[in-house]
């Protein structure tokens, strides 16, 4: 009970204080108006003037620099925002849509493909193994990434097989005219061609090309996966070694 | 010159401290100058009471008027003699005697409230010690807490604590009648 008293007398007093301080209020600007010619008068240092525009221009700018901040994180809170939905969307379709994951696991494996690729032209291929014959023939010309898998020298028919590492292949075969070979060319395309003037039968089989030619020496077959026109540089670049 | 940290947020309250700034620049200048008696002081006055006045802005309700010319005047006023008194080495509050700070119980029937006298209240509040009479008017009459007086008239808490409870003695003293033989 006393304490509420005590409590009321002080809200009390605490006005009072507040009415004398409004008078206090009246009186400084009382003697403010009594000074006002003199305030009038005071000169300004201007460095306070530049101070106080600095001080504003200043504000200014870092009140800009908060805005452009604001508008930066919430821009790039929608963009994580709308990569996860399309990483979302991807990831879904990868797993339900057989088409798409087929497509997204070719471009893997496409990838894939061209480094190994890469990595292979590098390095230069070496042959497996050399040849040690005397007097025979041997294209000058073999296409980048090839190299010598194996050498035959079988009653006179001599066979150089060439390799790449996606998967083309070139035998070369020289074989003494006159000696009876036998070639698979059933059901094959057949048609004239020429190399360095002479007639050359070219037959397409399967996917293969078997270019088959002769000079004064020599009967020569080139059996390959690669296109004609390459062929046809290997035959011509022919010399003897 | 004086850099702080700078809390003006919009353009409404930058517009706002300009006006108080353009209207009110020589008084505050003239206010600090009238303690200091040195311009470069003055003006860093200035600039902190500026400050203080951006951190305050939400008081500020009208520009044109006694409440702010007041408020405004006390605030450089008290700045200014806080400089020049740690220039001079003068220590603002005895700390020591800070334990000395039990209010009386007050009995306003017993100054039977003199409300006609009040503004004659606060002018010899005012000549006995302006210090107290500002402290007093920050904290009943613009309703501060001591946190923001002190942070107002740049010093301690405590500080205020002890100015404010002296400022409430030499009132009720004044209220008691031991200072009316001197009244006009």
């Amino acid at each position: 009970m006393q304490n509420r008293k005590q409590e009321k007398q002080n809200i009390l007093m605490s006005a009072f204080y507040g009415y004398i301080g409004e008078h206090h209020v009246d009186n400084i600007c009382d003697e403010i108006d009594s000074l006002k010619e003199e305030i009038d008068k005071i000169e300004i240092p201007e460095t306070l003037d530049d101070w106080f525009d600095g001080y504003v221009k200043n504000a200014r700018k870092k009140d800009n620099q908060k805005r452009i901040n604001v508008k930066m994180r919430s821009i790039s809170s929608k963009t994580a925002v709308i990569l996860l939905v399309l990483f979302l969307s991807f990831v879904t379709l990868t797993f339900s849509v057989e088409a798409f994951r087929i497509q997204v696991f070719n471009l893997l494996f496409m990838d894939h493909d061209e480094y190994s690729n890469v990595k292979i032209e590098r390095e230069p291929a070496e042959d497996k193994t050399i040849i040690e014959w005397d007097h025979y023939y041997y294209p000058a010309y073999i296409p980048e990434g090839f190299y010598i898998e194996s050498v035959s020298d079988l009653a006179n028919v001599r066979q150089i097989k060439f390799r790449n590492s996606s998967g083309k292949y070139i035998d070369f075969t020289q074989i003494p005219n006159g000696t009876y070979v036998s070639l698979d060319t059933e059901g094959g395309e057949k048609k004239d061609v020429e190399i360095e003037n002479r007639k050359a039968v070219l037959t397409v089989k399967e996917g293969k090309n078997i270019l088959f030619w002769n000079n004064e020496e020599y009967s020569f077959y080139l059996t390959s996966n690669l296109e004609l026109e390459k062929l046809i540089f290997i035959a011509e670049s022919l010399e003897k070694k | 010159m004086l850099f702080f940290d700078i809390v003006i947020d919009d353009d409404n309250v930058r517009k706002k401290i300009e006006q108080i700034y353009n209207l009110y620049k020589k008084l505050l200048f003239y206010t600090a100058y009238s303690i200091l008696k040195d311009y470069h002081e003055a003006e860093d006055v200035v600039h902190m009471a500026i400050i203080k006045i951006c951190n305050h802005l939400d008081k500020i309700e009208e520009i044109e008027c006694n409440k702010t010319k007041a408020f405004l005047v006390i605030l450089v006023r008290n700045i200014a003699i806080n400089v020049y008194n740690k220039k001079r080495r003068i220590t603002d509050i005895d700390m020591e005697r800070l334990t000395d700070l039990e209010d009386e119980n007050i009995n306003p029937e017993e100054y039977m409230l003199k409300v006609e006298n009040a503004e004659w209240i606060a002018r010899k509040l005012a000549s006995i010690n302006p210090e107290y009479a500002d402290v007093l008017v920050f904290r009943y009459t613009y309703q501060f807490t001591i946190e923001e007086i002190a942070y107002l008239l740049n010093t301690t808490e405590g500080n205020v604590r002890v100015k404010i409870h002296r400022a409430r003695k030499v009132l009720h003293e004044i209220m008691k009648g031991e200072y009316f033989e001197n009244a006009e």
